[in-house]
């Protein structure tokens, strides 16, 4: 949709059928000729003439044991996601996957013990449309030729051997992060047949400064993994390990269990961020500090020194003269103090996580704080050894100089697409233009494989067997869920072995064998059922040593940081969180993803807060119902990005941030959305100060959902309704748990009584014993869009555009509002999350207003959605206080159908496809119920679907665990327990709309210090 | 004073017949809608397009023959009928169980016999299909006691299988709102000669129900989501 005329034409093409329909001057013959046909063709349907057209039934030829036609079964996979190894439980409905869950089996996505719902992260929600892009690679390319698989592996096979005679001098090879031992197994084979050969890891999980600086430290090749379920206070030094960084989807679980509140005797953990860009953590925390990035580790020096006086030892051969070189202001002093006395209290409980752009010292310093806190000895940090990365690999800094020095004839690269992604002083496009023969092994036919000799199709990770060690090394196996979609596509165990081995081996015995022969068939085939191996978790305790002499040298090293002004800034990048580093550009849900803090969709730019962009004297805040914002041309280290910019509050003065993965060339969907970060990135470092703003005078459209969907009544009225998002702080709250009731306009008992008395005789009841509802718990929330796109995989959603949503047409059932509170100039600027989906109002305003009753209730106090029923005069959607309710206003799903015939097999065929013209809206996965009712009907008497039976898809996404879906009915069902805690309002509930969607306060555990 | 004057008669504008066109047309446009109304509700109703639907299948299969004659149950064939709310079709391994050695040479049988040997399905023509919005689960009804005789009729009696219920909205609801009569025995479900009601089985009386509440939807959502 990005594609101007391309759109109009569709839309011209959408008309001239509405006008065939429906022109006016219908005349008098011609209806009589009308109705003469339609009468004849009444008569001719004795002869089956307009019956629907003929379909057919396959059957098996031979049903295969234990499987039953239409229904879904689960398997369970793993793949690296992003920067975490995630568990996954795959649905797969008759043969194709259509929908992918986190595995409640691995830690990775549920690490909590007495939970049974794993859970995952909007990229791998996504994952599954990467499957299935047409855009994938499907042919093997030589010189932009196609050539076939067989001449392709066979060339380059020779083109390897060749080297042979020299050891491999003159070959490189490089892959991007795989987490996998069996394909380190191989590399360890490949470098023993080429001892001169080059390996490079492109570090696809930005976790090189992080291991960086835990080797300077330890000396080897290290990682952490951190047990945030033991951390009382939790310090994130510009770390975004909620949404992007580490083993996210894990950390957010643990964060948000050990917060969670029932009543005034919880305990809850606190979370201080310090950050210069607005990430998903930092607006997480209950005390957030706008810091420049490259003042952390300056800052965590000043932490040391208070942390010294609030008697907590350095560890030894700690060398650093503990007074940082910069001279912070005096609120921010006092701040840094509350916060080293509440770490210094915790005894081992507070942990310092410092984020993966930072440099290395500052990860060694943070490990020494940590050493210090005694978060090392209490376990919350645990350095475990990476043994997936051979010794004799190095980093892609490395290859560059290679080729510069014209050391490198072949060139073999798995993934990663290096040709967009290197950061530009790498010029790492102009250098593969200097190797002789380049070979790209990818999941698509992108910039990477435009440069180079040969270019050979991957398979997705749900066509071919792997192998993945999660940080903590926990082994868990990758079984494929399908066939590969395209013939020529190519595995990387299976491209590698066929580069090394005599006799090629498939992908199954390479993962196979690294369990051994004493792994039986069945454990095996537990293994893969499970899909994680428990025993691995005992990973061998390492002794280490730690020497941390080496943070001085580094530290003095450092320069002395100058404070940005407006004619030189700061410039910060950042991954963004839609499609981290441009590997999920071409996947439509991810693009049309509103991004959590700016609300932007189909678009990057640069974020600066609102101070700076009035200082420039920039546009970067259109006015309702415009999108035109400045475009500024900025000049960083020689090179220049023309970019539009974006207000963004909470960001550090006088910086700029600009996210990676956008402004691809390659792409339908990618192509023309964003700005590309890696024109001006370099390598050093993630952030870079004498940035040269300059006023182009050009604007460009940039569209945000922020001022959709308004809840608030009329503009610019003063409100006396109750806040949508109450909050307090949690010390108020123990104070006095009925806080939310201040607000209420409307007697709480009318609003809690029930509309429909539960029934106690069910066989005289006119409703339903069970009655459906969910709460949203706003304190452990994060934002972090999981539901949405899980909603959109479940109830095939359709991709609208950015020129639809600029006109409010957004289809997510489920929406995640975002409110900022306190002075946007501020330093410390408050976030609040709120996810919106259908409230499923007892009295339901939209019911009242549809004209042929297309909405009505349902006994189990569903508010059901007839789409055939609905003629779409959209009144329901007007008279819905929450805006939680999207009209087709073209038929976007045949669209999308006919733009890409494979999206189909995505198609959740429990889910009836919307067609143009109906209102749709969140059912409460009306699907999932009904199966669970007919099952329960099958197995009990009572035909009771037990608590937990039934797990919506928002509720099984969130890695927060917020959303809880159930029967209200049942006094001890977990919702019933929640809805009868004391943090529980009803949205709006002064409108007597009694929704069935309620929400939990948002609690801060504010330090009474900083107040 | 009376004046005599010539009364001119002048050629009436409109023929006599005309004072009864009011009265024609206050019949005949009441008549002709109501004609409209009734062709409309007749011939666009499922009940007329829909029932009888006989479309020919590539293999000549007589449910007369298997299930009449031979009394096969119909859940030797659609076995996932009890579990899933698609009643299968028998995979070609279920008709080559018995046809291998059955007529293993019939000329009617090829399409099967290839079906077999080259893996590939038997393109087997919907009969009984429901528009997509519409969702139907065959598992569901079983559970509860409705038979196959009460949707599907006697196909017992059939050569080529058809179309005998309209599958209309309407027609659902006519059983879900007063399901007894249609409700039978576990043991009878597949039974085509069974009659509820000439047995005078009342489900309410019946220990052995998995159901006890006979509660069918109603609601928008039951079916269409």
């Amino acid at each position: 949709m990005t594609d101007n005329d391309e759109n109009e034409k569709k839309r011209e093409n959408y008309l001239s059928k509405f006008d065939l329909e429906v022109t006016p001057g219908v005349g008098r013959r011609k209806f009589l000729g009308l109705m003469g046909a339609s009468m004849a063709l009444a008569g001719a349907a004795t002869s089956g003439c307009i019956r629907r057209p003929k379909e057919y039934i396959y059957p098996d030829n031979e049903r295969p044991e234990n499987t039953l036609p239409g229904v879904p079964k689960n398997y369970s996979t793993t793949a690296l996601i992003g920067s975490t190894v995630l568990g996954l439980s795959v649905t797969s409905t008759d043969g194709r996957p259509t929908k992918i869950d986190g595995n409640s089996r691995h830690p990775t996505s549920n690490p909590i013990p007495q939970s049974n719902i794993g859970s995952s992260n909007a990229f791998a929600q996504a994952e599954i449309l990467n499957l299935y892009d047409p855009e994938r690679g499907q042919h093997c390319v030589k010189n932009g030729k196609n050539i076939s698989k067989q001449d392709a592996l066979t060339q380059i096979k020779n083109l390897v051997t060749l080297t042979k005679n020299e050891q491999g001098k003159g070959l490189a090879f490089a892959y991007e992060s795989c987490a996998s031992p069996a394909f380190a197994g191989q590399l360890n084979q490949f470098q023993k047949m080429y001892p001169k050969a080059l390996f490079v890891e492109q570090d696809t999980t930005y976790s090189g400064n992080r291991l960086e600086g835990l080797s300077l430290v330890t000396d080897q090749n290290v990682d952490v993994a951190y047990n945030l379920s033991k951390a009382n206070v939790i310090l994130s030094a510009d770390s975004d390990f909620l949404s992007l960084e580490g083993d996210s989807v894990k950390y957010a679980r643990q964060f948000a269990e050990s917060r969670r509140v029932l009543n005034e005797y919880s305990t809850m953990n606190r979370l201080y961020c310090v950050e210069s860009n607005m990430s998903l953590t930092g607006s997480n925390a209950d005390h957030r500090y706008t810091m420049h990035s490259n003042l952390i580790g300056d800052f965590l020096l000043l932490l040391l020194k208070e942390l010294n006086l609030n008697s907590i030892k350095l560890p030894s051969g700690f060398e650093i003269p503990l007074f940082p070189k910069t001279s912070f202001n005096d609120k921010f002093k006092k701040w840094v103090k509350a916060l080293a006395k509440d770490l210094a209290s915790q005894a081992g409980h507070g942990v310092v996580i410092v984020g993966d752009k930072q440099p290395q010292w500052v990860h060694a310093l943070g490990f020494a704080i940590n050493c210090a806190l005694g978060a090392v000895s209490s376990e919350i940090v645990a350095l475990v050894p990476v043994k997936t990365r051979p010794v004799f690999v190095k980093n892609m800094s490395a290859l560059v100089e290679e080729i510069q020095h014209n050391a490198v004839q072949t060139l073999i690269m798995i993934g990663g697409n290096p040709a967009y992604a290197q950061p530009a002083d790498f010029g790492f496009s102009k250098a593969l233009a200097k190797v002789t023969n380049s070979v790209y092994l990818g999941l698509f036919p992108d910039e990477t494989a435009k440069l180079s000799t040969y270019y050979v199709p991957q398979t997705h990770f749900l066509e071919s067997w792997g192998d993945m060690l999660s940080t903590e090394g926990i082994s868990s196996v990758r079984q494929p869920l399908i066939a590969p979609l395209f013939d020529e596509c190519v595995n990387e165990y299976e491209f590698v072995s066929h580069l090394i081995d005599e006799k090629p081996l498939s992908d199954y015995d390479i993962v196979r064998s690294i369990f051994g022969n004493s792994f039986t068939e069945g454990q095996w085939r537990q293994h893969l059922s499970d899909g994680v191996l428990k025993d691995s978790l005992k990973y061998q305790q390492t002794e280490f040593k730690f020497n941390f002499s080496h943070i001085s040298s580094y530290y003095e090293k450092n320069i002395v940081f100058a404070e940005p002004t407006a004619q030189k800034l700061n410039i910060d990048f950042v991954l963004d969180s839609s499609l981290y580093d441009g590997r999920y550009a071409n996947n439509a849900w991810l693009q049309e993803l509103s991004n959590p803090i700016h609300k932007l969709v189909w678009d990057n730019a640069f974020f600066m807060s609102p101070k700076t962009a009035k200082a420039l004297g920039l546009n970067g805040k259109p006015k309702p119902g415009k999108s035109a914002v400045d475009v500024i041309k900025v000049t960083y280290n020689k090179r220049v990005l023309e970019a539009a910019v974006w207000e963004v509050p909470g960001i550090a003065d006088f910086t700029l941030v600009l996210s990676l993965g956008y402004g691809r060339s390659f792409g339908k969907v990618s192509q023309g959305s964003g700005f590309n970060a890696n024109l001006i990135r370099t390598s050093n470092a993630w952030t870079g100060n004498n940035v040269i703003v300059e006023k182009t005078g050009k604007t460009y459209s940039l569209v945000s959902t922020q001022e959709h969907s308004s809840m608030s009544g009329t503009p610019k009225l003063k409100e006396d309704r109750p806040p949508v998002i109450r909050e307090t702080t949690f010390e108020n709250f123990k104070k006095k748990p009925a806080f939310v009731l201040n607000y209420e306009l409307l007697d709480v008992k009318e609003q809690k009584s029930n509309l429909f008395p539960y029934p106690s005789n069910p066989t005289q009841a006119k409703w339903s014993w069970q009655q459906w509802g969910m709460t949203i718990d706003l304190t452990t929330c994060i934002g972090c869009n999981a539901c949405t796109v899980a909603c959109q995989a479940e109830n095939n959603i359709s991709v609208v555009g950015k020129e639809e949503i600029f006109k409010n047409r957004e289809m997510s059932w489920i929406r995640i509002d975002r409110y900022f509170e306190g002075n946007v100039d501020a330093p410390e600027v408050r976030t609040a999350f709120q996810p919106m989906n259908c409230q499923h109002c007892e009295n339901a305003p939209c019911e009242a207003v549809c004209p042929v009753a297309a909405t009505t209730h349902s006994p189990d106090g569903l508010n059901d959605m007839a789409y055939n029923r609905c003629v779409g005069t959209r009144y329901c959607a007007n008279n819905c206080p929450y805006k939680v309710r999207r009209y087709n206003f073209f038929n976007y799903s045949k669209i999308d159908d006919e733009r890409n015939p494979l999206y189909a097999m995505q198609k959740n065929p429990n889910v009836t496809v919307r067609f143009r013209g109906v209102m749709e809206k969140c059912t409460y996965c009306v699907h999932k119920i009904n199966a669970a009712k007919i099952k329960a009907n099958q197995i009990s008497s009572m035909g009771i679907v037990p608590d937990g039976g039934i797990v919506t898809a928002c509720q099984s996404a969130c890695p927060t665990n917020s959303i809880v879906f159930g029967d209200v009915a049942d006094p001890k069902s977990k919702v019933s327990k929640l809805k009868a805690t004391a943090r529980n309002y009803s949205l709006l509930g002064e409108l007597n709309t009694r929704p069935r969607t309620t929400y939990l306060a948002k609690l801060r555990n504010v330090n009474p210090e900083i107040g | 004073m009376w004046v005599r004057r010539k009364v001119i008669f002048v050629e009436p504008i409109f023929p006599k017949w005309t004072n009864k066109l009011p009265l024609l047309l206050g019949i005949g446009i009441p008549v002709l809608i109501a004609l409209v109304v009734f062709l409309i509700w007749y011939y666009f109703s499922p009940k007329y397009l829909n029932v009888g639907y006989q479309p020919q299948q590539p293999v000549l299969f007589s449910h007369k023959l298997h299930a009449g004659q031979m009394g096969l149950d119909c859940r030797y064939c659609h076995s996932t009928v009890e579990k899933t709310s698609f009643a299968a079709l028998p995979s070609t391994a279920t008709c080559m169980g018995c046809h291998n050695k059955v007529l293993p040479n019939s000329p009617l049988l090829q399409v099967v016999r290839d079906s077999y040997k080259n893996k590939t399905p038997i393109p087997w023509v919907h009969v009984y299909s429901l528009p997509r919005y519409a969702h139907f689960d065959h598992s569901a009804h079983l559970t509860v006691g409705v038979g196959c005789v009460s949707c599907h009729n006697r196909v017992d009696k059939m050569d080529v299988v058809y179309q005998a219920t309209p599958l209309s909205m309407g027609w659902c609801l006519e059983c879900h709102r007063n399901p007894t009569p249609h409700l039978r025995p576990q043991s009878q479900i597949t039974n085509m000669l069974y009659d509820p009601v000439a047995a005078n089985y009342n489900p309410y009386f019946d220990t052995s129900r998995r159901e006890r509440f006979i509660q069918p939807p109603e609601s928008c959502g039951a079916c269409h989501y």
